[in-house]
């Protein structure tokens, strides 16, 4: 006789779902680990990153399609707009490197890319790509400028020297450099203003590059400066419990944040063409204080053990309990590619593909649950390396 | 009650919930709501159809990726322990003759 209960039945029930569960998730990981070598590769051009390529290209080449897709992100962040042409700038020019053939195609449409933005922001004024509260109080800096802007427009144009010269551009370059090495020099803590009162690391550690580029390419003397800068953030702008770079600080250089991914992995990768051991100081503090994995996914915390933040539009929506942010897992991808953490980077690929959902359409890739400036980052993330060996190597001479 | 009961503890039920699931995502594919997933990374500001449309689709696909296959594994799992329960059972009653 078979002894059956309906105890016993309700407690096998609960033992296979749980088996099965034990089963189940750590195999899921699997089903969506990425061959590395699809997505980025040393001396080529990956498949996956071509595809996004791809994408990004057709963008710019289809008006409705891009004003769609820019004027969403628009809706939540102007700074996105602007963000996600100069990471876009950037990846076409390590392209631009890795496949010469295809030049004139990448740099073509990075000539469109830093002439439009030029001409929106001579049209419309710096508050066009900024956000709503940059207009609430004067900036301090003399004359009233953001380093959001300014940098990364300057190391859009030393990006596209560094691939191939345009005389059109070196005075437009030149001002650009002059107005980013007079503010940061001016400010109190060797850093200019992104927002009124209100420095970012991320724009620092950017115009830092923007000036090293801009040395590579017709030294100026500002290595001098470059150092003070570096000596001044290892001193006055870094988080004393995990060392890491604040993200935000006042004018005078009182810290308002403290270490967030939306501004680290990109600061370290940064700072790699001016001070590399500090950079991969910065880059192995994060990755132990940031980065996660859970059942064989990778993804980054915006904030350390340490340090309670608010959840803003950097950041990106945060996962309860886990902490995840999409928008520091998304600057992580780079950091991780940068930094060569292939353990980590190809984690970080698997969440991507697992819960970013990936469409591929004839030949074009983008995530669904991303956008235009988080695939940008994703592209820059997979191709780069070509522009900063070559300003390291032109620095050198 | 109990009968139903008996229903939703059955290997079969399980497998068939499995299958729903990955109907439901199929069909929230099929209907174009992964773009709405944008929601995930903030991006625009979306209408409540669009915030459902995303939510919905999020959830089918993490419904039909993680939790179909552990019903269906789990339902492999019960139908290989009830023949394995019925043998002991045929078992006992020979042992018993």
């Amino acid at each position: 006789m078979t002894i059956r209960t309906e105890a016993g039945r309700a407690l096998g029930a609960v033992a296979a779902l749980l088996v099965a569960t034990a089963i189940w998730l750590p195999c899921v990981s699997f089903a969506f680990r990425p061959v590395l070598e699809g997505y980025r590769q040393r001396d080529a051009i990956a498949p996956q990153a071509r595809a996004l390529a791809q994408r990004h290209l057709a963008l710019w080449e289809d008006e409705a399609a891009r004003e769609d897709e820019v004027g969403r992100m628009r809706e939540s962040n102007a700074e996105w707009d602007f963000m996600g042409r100069t990471f876009l700038v950037l990846a076409l020019a390590n392209l631009a490197l890795r496949e010469p053939a295809d030049e004139a195609r990448y740099l073509a449409t990075v000539d469109r890319i830093v002439g439009e933005t030029l001409a929106l922001e001579r049209e419309r004024g710096m508050y066009f790509f900024l956000m709503d509260y940059a207009r609430r109080a004067p900036f301090l800096g003399v004359p009233p400028r953001s380093l959001f802007l300014d940098g990364e427009i300057a190391l859009m144009l030393a990006a596209r020297q560094l691939v191939a010269r345009v005389p059109a551009y070196d005075a437009v370059l030149g001002e650009r450099l002059e107005g980013v090495h007079r503010a940061m020099s001016e400010g109190p803590v060797s850093c200019a203003e992104s927002y009124p009162d209100e420095c970012w690391t991320f724009c620092n550690a950017v115009g830092i590059a923007a000036l090293a580029m801009g040395e590579a390419l017709e030294p100026r003397g500002r290595g001098a400066f470059i150092e003070r800068w570096l000596a001044t953030a290892k001193a006055r702008l870094t988080d004393a419990r995990t060392g890491l770079l604040v993200s935000s600080f006042t004018y005078n250089g009182r810290p308002i944040d403290g270490p967030e991914g939306s501004t680290i992995w990109l600061a370290a990768h940064c700072l790699a063409l001016v001070d590399p051991a500090f950079a991969r100081d910065q880059y192995g503090r994060a990755a132990r204080e940031l980065g996660c994995r859970l059942l064989g996914f990778g993804y980054a915390r915006e904030w350390p053990e340490s340090w309670r933040g608010a959840m803003d539009v950097d950041s990106g929506p945060i996962v309860p309990v886990l902490g995840a942010s999409a928008g520091s897992s998304g600057m992580a991808v780079l950091g991780a590619a940068a930094f060569g953490d292939d353990e980590y980077l190809t984690a970080l690929l698997g969440s991507l593909d697992f819960a970013a959902f990936p469409v591929t359409e004839d030949g074009r890739r983008r995530y669904a649950a991303s956008n235009q400036v988080g695939d940008a980052v994703l592209l820059y993330a997979l191709v780069q390396g070509p522009l900063w060996e070559r300003a390291r190597a032109s620095r050198v001479r | 009650m109990r009968r139903a009961w008996n229903v939703l503890l059955s290997a079969r039920a399980w497998c068939v919930v499995a299958a729903l699931l990955v109907l439901a995502w199929a069909m929230a594919h099929g209907l174009g709501w992964r773009d709405d997933t944008r929601i995930i990374s903030g991006t625009g500001v979306p209408s409540g159809g669009a915030v459902l449309r995303g939510v919905a689709y999020a959830v089918s696909y993490f419904a039909a990726v993680v939790v179909a296959p552990i019903l269906v594994i789990a339902a492999g799992l019960r139908a290989a322990g009830g023949r394995v329960a019925r043998g002991w059972g045929e078992t006992g009653r020979v042992g018993r003759v």
